[in-house]
């Protein structure tokens, strides 16, 4: 490739040099910078796409599944995904403690301090 | 008594460092004892990745104690074993090979091979399958226990260096087999999946597009070390320090030029140390104001099926395309499914805590330990060290480029920042993104989204070590 075989070799020799060995090298490693930078875009477009059925087919497609779900009147079920989404206690705190930092950075002179958190 | 005193003085390292039997001159033990200190500093009183950078100094150290022999990196190397100096056949295993060639000569097959002053090829190019199959049985005959022959060159068997290093190795030897196998970085890699969260990612998979924009300096560097007249795998060896990522560069070094692993494996650590130095200069040079202050939307949340399924996709499609990435990115998404599947949690836990830890302190020292004064004071070690910042500052631009062209078709929904966090460096280069864009609206958080960027800087650059694994080894 190239016409350069031996890898084990450098390009260019500095006790011989002459300026057709550094437009070698340069020819070569502009070459490789090329045909990698283009592998990598590749493989990463190629996740990019799947990331995207990742988005369709775990997130936007349950999301209207669930949102036909609720037209339909059935109260018990609705009861049920209500009570399941508000069991995490982990959740419910770092939503609070984000809202205050949000009003915090954004109205310096109020203060808020969480004093305990108790479930509802 | 006092002839006692004398032969007791005399075996010891002061003075074998003095003795004509030492390859290594004083003043060149001096002057690594100063790169010791100089990195124990850096990482006991600055605390720049101390936990890599002190094993690597003890590493360092324990190679240049005089006379002590824990670690013979020759062992390593197929010229070792034959080489050719001088139109002689030297090494462990010239006799036998002088055996071979002789045989050849005597059955008028002198021909098939090329004796030059410092090269022996083998001409099997025109061998019809008969006659190659009689030639590597002869070789076998001969050599066939510890070596074989590639593309005509003659290459020492792996199982012909662990029986020389069990044999004949010192305690660092034995712990360097690890990195040779390759298998310490690609645990470090199963610990770092273990403890990485791909939500971001997920979440945004544009931001793949700046982790691979910052693969730029890699392939920069390339070019440049090829300039000054590094061979071509050096070359891809130094490049890698520019992906940010400690084992990524000592795999593809190990591969490619094992004996620049010290210089590299240091420089690549004590630039990844010192992003937080680094990068924001060139940060505020290639964005505006305005641009450091844009604000982004929340991430979207991510489900647990798409956390587990991530993974397994994401090593079949980089192993399938770049096969050589496979020891890198395979592990690193094992670790990670270890993590979100949920039902390892001992697997995990392991992997994030004991295992990384005993890893890291085997990887340290073996890795510190190549770079013996004899193999480190070299010009070489100083081209290294610059060419690796500028593949470090390349990478960084390339990641705030691609992410100011995405600022760009975005309509200035993406804050380029978070760009810079493409080189891998986790989490610290994403911290430096969320740093100064906080410098320039104390009300910015980027961290989140930095991460993004910064997590697909890993796999980027586990690929372009696979680019280069695939084109050189």
């Amino acid at each position: 490739m190239f016409g350069i075989e031996d890898y084990s070799k450098p390009i260019v020799d500095f006790a011989n040099f002459d300026i057709a060995q550094l437009g070698n090298a340069l020819l070569f490693g502009a070459s490789i910078l090329l045909i990698g930078m283009v592998t990598v875009f590749s493989v990463l477009c190629i996740l990019w796409l799947f990331l995207y059925l990742f988005k369709l087919l775990f997130h936007e497609l349950p999301a209207k599944r669930a949102a036909k779900k609720k037209v339909a009147p059935i109260i018990t079920s609705v009861d049920k995904t209500t009570e399941e989404a508000y069991t995490d206690d982990g959740e419910i705190v770092a939503v609070i403690a984000a809202a205050i930092a949000m009003a915090e950075s954004e109205h310096s002179g109020m203060k808020f301090r969480v004093v305990s958190f108790r479930k509802v | 008594m006092l002839d006692a005193i004398t032969n007791f003085l005399g075996t010891t390292g002061i003075a074998y460092m003095f003795s004509a039997e030492s390859d290594t001159q004083w003043w060149q033990y001096l002057i690594m004892y100063v790169i010791v200190g100089a990195l124990f500093y850096l990482a006991i009183v600055k605390k720049f990745e101390p936990l890599l950078l002190m094993p690597i100094a003890f590493g360092m150290l324990l190679a240049n104690l005089p006379g002590a022999e824990l670690m013979h990196l020759e062992f390593f190397f197929d010229e070792y074993y034959i080489s050719v100096e001088g139109g002689q056949l030297t090494g462990t295993l010239s006799a036998h090979m002088t055996n071979f060639l002789g045989t050849l000569s005597s059955s008028g097959l002198s021909n098939l091979y090329t004796l030059t002053e410092d090269s022996l090829i083998f001409n099997l190019q025109d061998l019809s399958a008969e006659q190659l199959a009689s030639f590597n049985s002869l070789f076998d005959f001969y050599l066939g226990d510890a070596a074989a022959i590639s593309d005509g060159v003659v290459h020492i068997r792996m199982s012909h260096i662990i029986k020389e290093v069990v044999n004949n190795g010192g305690l660092v030897d034995v712990l360097y087999l690890g990195v040779k196998l390759g298998i310490y970085p690609s645990l470090i890699f199963m610990g770092v999946g273990a403890m990485t969260d791909f939500s971001p990612l997920i979440a945004n998979p544009k931001s793949l597009l700046m982790g691979a924009g910052s693969q730029l300096g890699v392939f920069a560097a390339f070019m440049f070390a090829l300039l000054l007249g590094f061979t071509p795998m050096e070359a891809g060896a130094i490049g890698i320090i520019g992906g940010a990522d400690g084992p990524t560069a000592i795999l593809v070094t190990k591969e490619l030029a094992p004996q620049l692993l010290g210089a590299i494996a240091i420089a690549a650590y004590s630039y990844m140390a010192l992003i937080p130095i680094i990068q924001p200069p060139f940060m505020k040079l290639m964005t505006t104001e305005d641009e450091r202050k844009i604000k982004m939307t929340n991430l979207r949340p991510v489900s647990k099926t798409e956390r587990i399924v991530f993974p397994i996709v994401v090593a079949g499609i980089v192993c399938l395309i770049v096969r050589d990435a496979a020891p890198l990115v395979g592990f690193l998404m094992l670790g990670n499914l270890l993590n979100v599947s949920g039902v390892t949690d001992r697997l995990s836990k392991t992997a994030q805590n004991e295992l990384i830890n005993v890893i890291t302190i085997f990887l340290g020292v073996s890795v510190g330990a190549t770079a013996n004064a004899a193999n480190f004071l070299k010009l070489e070690t100083l081209f290294i060290i610059a060419l690796g910042l500028l593949a470090f500052i390349i990478s960084t631009c390339g990641g705030l480029l691609v992410g100011k062209i995405m600022c760009k078709v975005t309509g200035g929904k993406i804050n380029p920042l978070i760009g810079s966090a493409g080189v891998s460096a986790v989490p610290m280069a994403a911290r430096v993104a969320q740093d100064v864009g906080r410098q320039a609206d104390p009300s910015n958080f980027l961290l989140m989204h930095a991460m993004g960027p910064n997590v697909a800087g890993v796999i980027s650059s586990a690929v372009a070590a696979g680019v280069f694994l695939s084109f050189f080894r």
